[in-house]
């Protein structure tokens, strides 16, 4: 299995209107099905990387490459990234009000397929991925994130991973504000993600709680900008136990 | 010839130059644009040379004139029973500068839904209607309006009437498509308890323009009003609503409210609005609340990130909010036929 997935070379970019530059030359390889971890300190630049391979407008891509199954994806659109197959689980989700959950997903099934979903069909979908993740039914009907509490917003956005079902997400501080129950249900329904789809992941955390069940293939650790070490599963403990240290200058 | 409408009752110093607006080359009315419906039973129609309800309107008497010089005959639905059937009124302008006259009247006790729904079989023309009511003492008049015209379609919409003790008047109006729209509604609540409650929402887009004046007109000991305006404007669109609670001396205990909520969607759209509560009265409660949203970059960012393109977006963003007014027309065919207009 080493079908090339991503592919991320001396990749740098900045904050579109200050031009200060965020990422200085990372480099990333990652095949399909495969579990990556991202440790890094806080403001190393794991969200912005996530966010620059997802297209987000707000970032310039200044230098470097990103193929996404074998395509060079740094001039295409945020939505048509996601078609591909790419998706992003945000640290931190945001509010749209007016539009209701599922309203907000059966519409974003629709436009990654092309074709409308039978109400019915899509209904019982819904409610039993809901059930997988421990949520109530009547999230469904409210506003997308609205008033939502952050574990419930963070369940909310594995919810749209099962639906969505793409070939590679990037799960950025999933399990960060999780009580333990929510850890755990939100662990199964990364599984089920696994287990059913098949997909990659690059998984940006700070703990191992939401490792536990997943064979991690390859830990990378991002320092200012720049991925300074790679490693195997065994970095995540040596990390939790000595610190990002020995990693910074 | 240049027209006048949409004057608020009290002119003010802050909006010198919103006080009214003046519509440029409005051309002079011609015939009736044709109308199909069948009348409910318990419904009786009537046609009079003149109208026959004296009251006030939205837009104004400039508006009222140029109307009454196009001398259409004014169709009159009258009824006395509580009829449960709606009176569907289908209009189809076909481009010539046409108008419409209409007077609903609901006898005491009595109840009544009328639906207009007004297209176009022309991309382009002028068409204008004016519609009048009396309600009678615990009676109620729903009106709902779907407006789906041609994209270079101007319309001149005028509504006013009175209210008997405990009349209540329900207007739902859906402005879906057009390019200069001009609304207007006068509610004589001059009775105890006389109510009106009045939802509008909208979607503009490319240069539309819209334009609202609403007045309710208070009173009436404990009469009532509740404005809800809601929409969402795209590219160059304008809109402009004009919304006064007239608390006049004498309507202890009235109540007023008037809300608006509108979504912008790009940085060069114009939203104005114009709330006024004129108060002569001590007691009495009136309100006024906005909400403006807009979609910024990390909203869009978001939707975007699920495989939505920016169009989809908007469209899904505009259907919300016109559904959100829409679900609360009770009768389902009507629901159903405005789901369909907005799937289109
Ligand atoms: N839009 C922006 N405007 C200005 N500065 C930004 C912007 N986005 C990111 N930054 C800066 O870039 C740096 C990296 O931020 P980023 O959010 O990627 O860090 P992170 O590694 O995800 O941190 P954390 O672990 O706290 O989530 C920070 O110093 C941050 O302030
Ligand atoms: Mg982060």
């Amino acid at each position: 299995m080493s079908d090339k997935l991503l592919e991320v070379k001396g990749l740098t970019a900045c904050v579109d209107e200050e031009e200060k530059e965020i990422l200085h030359g990372v480099d990333l390889t990652i095949n399909a099905g495969e579990t990556h971890v991202i440790m890094g300190p806080n403001g190393a630049g794991k969200s912005t990387l996530g966010s620059t391979l997802m297209g987000d407008p707000r970032y310039k891509i200044t230098g470097g490459s990103i193929e996404f199954q074998g395509e060079d994806i740094t001039k295409l659109s945020t939505d048509k990234i996601a078609k591909m197959g790419m998706f992003l689980s945000f640290q931190n989700p945001i509010e749209v009000p007016g539009i209701t959950l599922a309203n907000f997903i059966k519409t974003a099934i629709e436009n990654k397929t092309g074709e409308r979903l039978r109400f019915w069909d899509f209904k019982k979908q819904l409610s039993e991925t809901m059930k997988i993740l421990n949520m109530d039914e009547s999230y469904a009907d409210r506003d997308l994130n609205v008033g939502f509490s952050g574990g419930e917003k963070k369940k909310a956005e594995i919810l749209q991973l099962l639906m969505l079902k793409p070939s590679f997400a990037i799960l950025d501080e999933t399990d960060s504000g999780l009580d333990v129950d929510a850890v755990r249900t939100v662990s199964q329904g990364i599984e089920e993600y696994k287990k059913t789809v098949g997909g990659a992941l690059m998984i940006i955390t700070h703990s191992t709680r939401i490792l536990e069940a997943l064979d991690v293939d390859a830990t990378h650790v991002l320092v200012d900008g720049k991925i300074v070490a790679n490693g195997d599963a065994s970095y995540i403990d040596e990390i939790n136990e000595n610190g990002f240290e020995k990693f910074l200058k | 010839m240049d027209v006048k409408v949409n004057q608020i009752p009290a002119l003010t110093w802050n909006w010198l130059r919103m006080n009214e607006l003046t519509v440029k080359e409005v051309k002079a009315l011609q015939g009736e644009s044709s109308v199909s419906y069948s009348t409910p039973a318990g419904i009786v129609e009537k046609s009079n040379q003149d109208f026959t309800i004296d009251t006030k309107t939205g837009m104004g008497e400039n508006m009222e004139k140029l109307l009454k010089e196009s001398a259409v005959l004014v169709h009159s639905f009258e009824t006395s029973d509580k009829v449960q059937e709606v009176l569907k009124l289908d209009y189809k302008f076909d481009g010539n500068a046409t108008a419409n006259a209409v007077e609903l009247k609901v006898a005491d006790n009595a109840e009544m839904t009328v639906f207009m729904d007004f297209r176009s079989e022309e991309e382009a023309g002028d068409a204008a209607i004016e519609t009048r009511y009396e309600i009678g003492e615990n009676a109620h008049l729903t009106l709902i309006q779907v407006q789906y015209l041609g994209d270079k379609f101007r319309f001149y919409n005028n509504i006013g009437g009175e209210h008997a003790e405990n009349g209540k008047f329900t207007l739902i109006q859906l402005v879906l498509k057009g390019d200069q729209s001009y609304y207007g509604n006068y509610s004589g609540l001059h009775a105890k308890k006389s109510e009106l409650e009045t939802k509008i929402a909208y979607m503009l887009k490319d240069e539309n323009f819209l334009d609202m004046n609403y007045d309710a007109d208070h009173t009436g000991k404990k009469s009532l009003c509740d404005i809800q305006v809601s929409g969402v404007l795209r590219n160059q669109s304008r809109k402009l609503f004009r919304g006064t609670i007239d608390f006049h001396r004498g309507c202890a205990g009235a109540v007023g409210a008037e809300m608006e909520d509108v979504l912008l969607m790009d940085e060069s759209v114009r939203n104005q609005t114009i709330p006024i509560i004129l108060c002569d009265e001590e007691d009495v409660s009136g309100t006024h609340g906005a909400s403006i949203g807009r979609l910024d970059e990390g909203m869009m960012f978001y939707m975007q990130s699920r495989g939505i393109k920016e169009e989809a977006i908007y469209e899904m963003m505009a259907k919300a909010k016109i559904e959100a007014i829409a679900n609360q027309i009770p009768q389902e065919e009507i629901r159903e036929e405005v789901r369909q207009l907005l799937e289109k």
